[in-house]
């Protein structure tokens, strides 16, 4: 085992056990834990044995295992962007029905009048 | 869009015989969303107000005296305490028109572009049962002093409305619409800024009602003109419209 994986295991697999118990708790969004989880665990998995995404990246046709671990990374960010940026839309969304409800409440009403009125000239 | 969905249109100019009887007008709101225009939206008001007995504003987060200067000119008033962009301000003063028993909906622009005459003659088939949405199309009307980059900028919108959503109307981006009480139940605008008036157009063909546009009077002043459309908000609209198709937010 080289230093950087000495360095490095330990911190993903407390990470990795975090967020399994976080699964566990069940609180928050499961999904989105197990898929942390997942994740640090391919993370894991590929500094352990760094051969293993070579071989992938060969077989694909990439050429060395860090161009494909960054592909993935690369694809996972536009991933994740589109995500915040849904949910970002959802609370404007939110925030919209909260400023309509006040602006519903509060109106004020003209006072009520049978005849429309004239222009004032 | 299929076979029995056509549009219907009125083909001539509002005249002193499309003014409604005063109990119509009654059931007639107008909704006019407005953002810092205070100079303008006075003038608007008291000329709606003239003929129509409910006229609603809606100020949307405005930093000058709109909301005053509607008052006074005799509006009711909605404050939007944020910003929150024109589709969302029509949302809202519709929502409201409905709460106080509208049967008829007009949605109008603020900045003075729109005639008040217009208002009967696209209430006026609502109200004979003719349809239940009409549209107001400046290109079956008069256009005064279009500047050319506009016109090619609403055409371009007009092209891509009817390419997206199928609607064979002559003009997308008119500010100056009327809705029966059902039609207007069942928009539901959830684009906040721009973007609404393909989403509208949206909306419309999906309720399955009969809908027709009317010719209109648009008055293109210095003010209207500043206060306009540039054609890099139009690309951030698309931006908005295709966005919101990808998610069914």
């Amino acid at each position: 085992m080289n230093t950087f994986q000495i360095i490095v295991l330990p911190i993903l697999a407390i990470l990795f056990i975090e967020r399994l118990l976080a699964v566990g708790r069940g609180r928050g969004s499961r999904r989105v834990a197990l898929l942390w989880a997942v994740l640090w665990l391919l993370a894991g998995v590929a500094v352990a044995w760094p051969g293993l995404t070579k071989d992938i990246a060969r077989a694909v046709g990439i050429g060395r295992g860090a161009d494909l671990v960054m592909y993935l990374a690369i694809i996972a960010m536009f991933v994740g962007f589109f995500l915040v940026y849904a949910r970002m839309r959802r609370l404007e969304a939110n925030i919209t029905r909260l400023v309509r409800h006040i602006a519903i409440e509060g109106a004020q009403e003209q006072p009520a009048s049978d005849e429309p009125r004239r222009p004032v000239e | 869009m299929t076979g029995e969905e056509q549009l219907l249109t009125e083909q001539r100019e509002a005249t002193e015989a499309d003014n409604l009887p005063s109990s119509v007008w009654q059931r007639v709101f107008v909704v006019i969303p407005a953002y810092n225009e205070a100079t303008a939206v006075g003038d608007v008001v008291q000329q709606v107000a003239s003929l129509c007995p409910n006229v609603i504003v809606v100020d949307d987060g405005s930093a000058d005296g709109t909301a005053d200067a509607a008052r006074r000119a005799g509006a009711s008033v909605l404050r939007h305490v944020i910003n929150r962009g024109q589709g969302a301000a029509l949302q809202t003063g519709i929502s409201y028109a409905l709460r106080r028993g509208a049967e008829f909906v007009v949605t109008f622009d603020s900045d003075g572009q729109h005639q008040v005459a217009d208002i009967a003659a696209l209430v006026a088939p609502i109200h004979q049962g003719r349809w239940d949405i009409s549209l107001g199309s400046r290109f079956l009307g008069v256009v005064e002093d279009i500047p050319m980059s506009r016109r090619l900028l609403l055409k371009a919108g007009v092209l891509f409305t009817r390419t997206v959503s199928g609607v064979p109307i002559t003009d997308t981006h008119n500010g100056l619409r009327a809705f029966s009480r059902r039609a207007a139940e069942r928009l539901d605008i959830r684009l906040d800024r721009m973007a609404h008036a393909s989403e509208i157009i949206d909306q419309i063909r999906d309720m399955h009602l009969p809908y027709g546009e009317v010719p209109v009077h648009i008055r293109y002043t210095d003010y209207s003109k500043a206060k306009g459309q540039s054609t890099s908000g139009a690309i951030r609209i698309l931006f908005h419209y295709f966005f919101k198709r990808m998610t069914q937010d």
